[in-house]
């Protein structure tokens, strides 16, 4: 068999985290060829290798069975490589034709730029492919769906033979995927081999030939598409080889502490986030909030904290209405948060772990009298934090960003929770941490719970849902398609769930 | 005198070859900062780089006796100016707005001290030769033209096709196409296979080649020695206007040319009327003022470059 692209024990390091571990690839010519796994699996950064955005920490390509080095984009365009960026590199400035022409423009009297080509050479490329895209639009007024178009048509002006199309239906609506669906089915006719980034299972299931699977940065196993299912890849992608400890069923389940009425949300481009989301968190449970990323989780996280305007409905906390109210007074309305991104949004770094561990607290009793902070409340609270939580710190003046993630996190971890008074939301609380600092961060979340806290999870690993939730909501497009109890659901489900699968079979 | 006089002492041709005369320096310094901020940096350590320019002028006509080497080493000296900013601002990273108040913070200290340190007392230079004037005899019996055109100084008219140049280099030339796109969105250039550092270093180079010539306008044209801060304000003039005028060549120039004008006419009003109830400093205050209203939303869009003042890091995730 001849491949087009061969990989061969890829590594990729970032300080101490490996990226990709030992990865091997092939790639057979003229098909469509999908990578998936998890976020952080480590897809987007094999690609950037590939495309000589981030130079291997070791492992060889092959192209055409010949050994290539990839130093930078350039070397890659020339060995036909092209990407299709998730985050789009376009010049919003310019025409549509100037960005596909970038950097290779066509030139008349040796100085000038052949306008005129320019537009030309860009409509038939658009035409032979169906694009159908106006070379003369600026970027700027043009939708995502044909920004992505303009990246594809950047990549085959440069004569790429192997397209790589990280995550292409993340910003596109449904019938913009399926438009760009049938564009890649010419491209393979054409003879173009296509890398299909991507976590949606649906979608690879619908175009792939071949499909890599990636989990922690290794490969876990490369199927053709007739021979799996969505539920096979599902178990694949997400693992199920972790072995953590269910925790223990919900003792006393109160009243709701925390009720979400119908909100929706749009985002910058207008499209909706969240669609009529309604829920409750009742005082003593763990609702789990399960869903592929970027299904609205993160906008919904946003919206119980402030940060993000709500077109309609209402949040109410013990029966008090805290909807547009600001970050602050909904924080000392009684929720605390555990933070997505914990280095953006949950510490500062260069500040000291006792002076993390009281961020957000500066003007509330003990630690100040609302204007002169008591730094004796401070590093009283902190050494109790600290030992309690066992930050491993060589003292509390040692500044975050010096400390390992898990440590980091447990700063965060601690100050939430124990500064929450009704309702922790914790968004990806174990991202990034070893099995023993997820495990205490489980019990610290299922102690809140037993203490009659309302605990409200968002996680990505179905694992981690599974082991800490009462409840599920499973959350898809920004809508929440069902709310299960934990016992009635098997992850297989829930996978499914996740991708938009129907539910009708499952008990309600 | 009464008002239509004192009005036809102040509009004029005079005036208007007046504002050409003050315009040239903010021009050269105006067009340099456009392309340094198209290529998306922000250098407002421009002023200082004329201050060296004009001192660099002076003393290349002074020891040579020539002032075009004068007007040579004034670009040169500018350069190195803009060098030294970009390896701060662009290879190292640093704060473009912080490392630009540095740069004209130590050029105003160099400056003097090197007028001091060269000829022994501070304040002034000894007189320079100047470049020569331009005298057209066609444009002699050429009304309104001929008065504003004739006897400029001979760099007047190059300098005034500059933004036409630039016009054509920045938007019919491939280099001015990645020019504007290093200022756009440089991982964008980056993921082409081209190199936006190199760019952004060569934008800035330019830029301050052009800040330092303005800079020796001042100092072998407009006038015939240095003196301490004899620069004073046009290189911030010159940033208003590249705010101004929306960070293209047509616009700038107008706000170039317009400033210019201000000054011209708060020159003219000096002498027609010498107790004037309009205090100097209040037309001096004026380009800052309109730049602030037009930052302020009056301009809608400024339509400058998307990502100016970030520094570009290549491998960050």
């Amino acid at each position: 068999m001849d491949y087009i692209l061969e990989l061969q024990d890829i590594c990729k390091h970032f300080g101490n985290v490996f990226a990709n571990d030992h990865v091997n690839l092939k790639v057979e010519k003229g098909t469509v060829h999908s990578i998936v796994g998890e976020n952080g699996a480590g897809k987007t950064t094999l690609m950037n290798i590939l495309y000589g955005l981030y130079k291997q920490t070791s492992g060889e390509i092959f192209i055409n069975g010949n050994k290539v080095n990839i130093e930078s984009p350039s070397d890659a365009i020339r060995l036909g490589v092209g990407m299709i960026h998730q985050h789009f590199k376009l010049i919003p400035a310019m025409s549509v034709a100037e960005n596909v022409m970038l950097g290779e423009e066509p030139i008349k009297g040796k100085l000038f730029l052949d306008l005129k080509k320019i537009n030309e050479s860009t409509l038939e490329l658009s035409d032979k492919y169906g694009l159908a895209v106006n070379p003369k639009s600026m970027v700027s007024d043009i939708s995502v769906g044909i920004r992505q178009r303009v990246e594809i048509l950047k990549a085959l002006y440069r004569n790429a033979n192997i397209l790589i199309l990280d995550e292409p239906t993340a910003l596109l609506t449904p019938q913009e995927s399926e438009d760009l669906f049938l564009i890649i089915e010419r491209l393979r006719k054409d003879g173009k081999t296509i890398l299909f980034i991507s976590h949606k299972l649906k979608e690879i299931m619908q175009i792939s030939d071949n499909i890599t699977i990636l989990r922690d940065g290794k490969v876990v196993d490369t199927v053709k598409k007739s021979e799996t299912d969505e539920v096979h890849l599902a178990r694949l992608m997400v693992g199920r080889d972790v072995f953590l400890k269910p925790a223990s069923k919900s003792k006393m389940i109160g009243e709701p502490i925390l009720k979400v009425e119908d909100i929706s949300a749009v985002n910058e481009y207008h499209h909706p986030v969240l669609t009529n989301v309604s829920f409750e968190v009742r005082s003593g449970e763990v609702l789990g909030v399960a869903g592929v990323d970027g299904n609205g989780q993160t906008e919904l996280v946003r919206a119980l904290i402030g940060l993000q305007t709500l077109t309609k409905g209402k949040i109410i906390l013990r029966d008090k209405e805290i909807t547009h109210l600001s970050v602050k007074k909904m924080r000392s309305a009684g929720i605390g948060v555990i933070p997505e991104d914990r280095l953006q949004e949950g510490l500062v770094e260069d500040f000291s772990v006792e002076e993390n561990l009281f961020l957000g607290l500066q003007r509330i009793e003990p630690f100040s009298n609302g204007n002169i902070i008591n730094w004796n409340a401070v590093h009283e609270n902190a050494d109790s934090l600290v030992k309690t939580f066992d930050i491993r710190t060589p003292n509390i003046n040692h500044k975050a960003r010096l400390l390992s993630g898990g440590n980091q996190q447990k700063i965060i971890v601690a100050r939430e929770i124990f500064h929450a008074p009704d309702t922790i939301i914790a968004a990806q609380p174990t991202r990034g941490l070893d099995i023993a600092a997820t495990d205490f961060v489980h019990e610290q979340l299922i102690k809140q719970r037993d203490s009659g806290k309302a605990v409200l999870l968002f996680s990505l690993s179905l694992d981690e849902i599974m082991l800490l939730s009462t409840r599920i909501a499973v959350i898809y497009k920004g809508s929440i398609v069902a709310i299960v109890s934990k016992d009635d659901v098997t992850p297989e489900d829930l996978g499914l769930m996740m991708l938009g699968g129907s539910y009708e079979h499952i008990p309600a | 005198m009464n008002w239509s006089e004192t009005l036809q002492a102040i509009f004029n041709v005079t005036l208007l070859a007046s504002t050409i005369r003050v315009s040239i320096s903010i021009i050269l310094a105006g067009m340099g900062e456009m392309i340094t901020e198209r290529s998306g940096v922000l250098n407002i350590g421009v002023e200082g780089t004329m201050l060296m320019g004009a001192l660099a002028g002076a003393l290349g006509s002074y020891f040579t006796g020539n002032p075009w080497i004068g007007l040579l080493a004034a670009g040169i000296v500018g350069m190195l100016v803009g060098l030294l900013f970009s390896f701060i601002a662009i290879s190292l990273h640093s704060d473009q707005s912080i490392t630009g108040l540095a740069i004209y913070l130590l050029c105003v200290g160099l400056s003097g001290y090197l007028l001091q340190v060269i000829f022994e007392h501070g304040g002034n230079s000894p007189m320079v030769n100047t470049l020569p004037t331009l005298h057209m005899k066609f444009l002699e019996n050429v009304p309104v033209l001929g008065p504003i055109f004739n006897d400029q100084s001979s760099i007047a008219i190059p300098v005034l096709l500059i933004p036409v140049i630039l016009q054509i280099v920045f938007y019919r030339t491939p280099w001015g196409s990645w020019l504007r796109a290093a200022g756009e969105n440089p991982k964008a250039l980056a993921v082409v296979g081209k190199n936006p550092v190199k760019i952004r270093y060569i934008a800035t180079l330019c830029g301050s080649f052009l800040a330092g010539i303005g800079g020796a306008y001042l100092s072998i044209s407009q006038t015939s020695l240095f003196s301490e801060n004899m620069v004073a304000g046009r290189g911030f003039i010159a940033l208003s206007a590249v705010i101004f005028g929306g960070v293209k060549p047509g616009g700038v120039f107008l706000a170039c040319i317009f400033f210019g004008f201000m000054d011209a006419l708060q020159k003219t009003l000096q002498t027609v009327i010498p107790d004037t109830i309009m205090p100097r400093e209040l037309f001096m205050a004026l380009p800052y003022l309109l730049t602030l209203f037009a930052l302020a939303g009056f301009i809608k869009k400024s339509g400058g470059p998307a990502d100016i003042g970030n520094p570009y890091l290549k491998e960050s995730r």
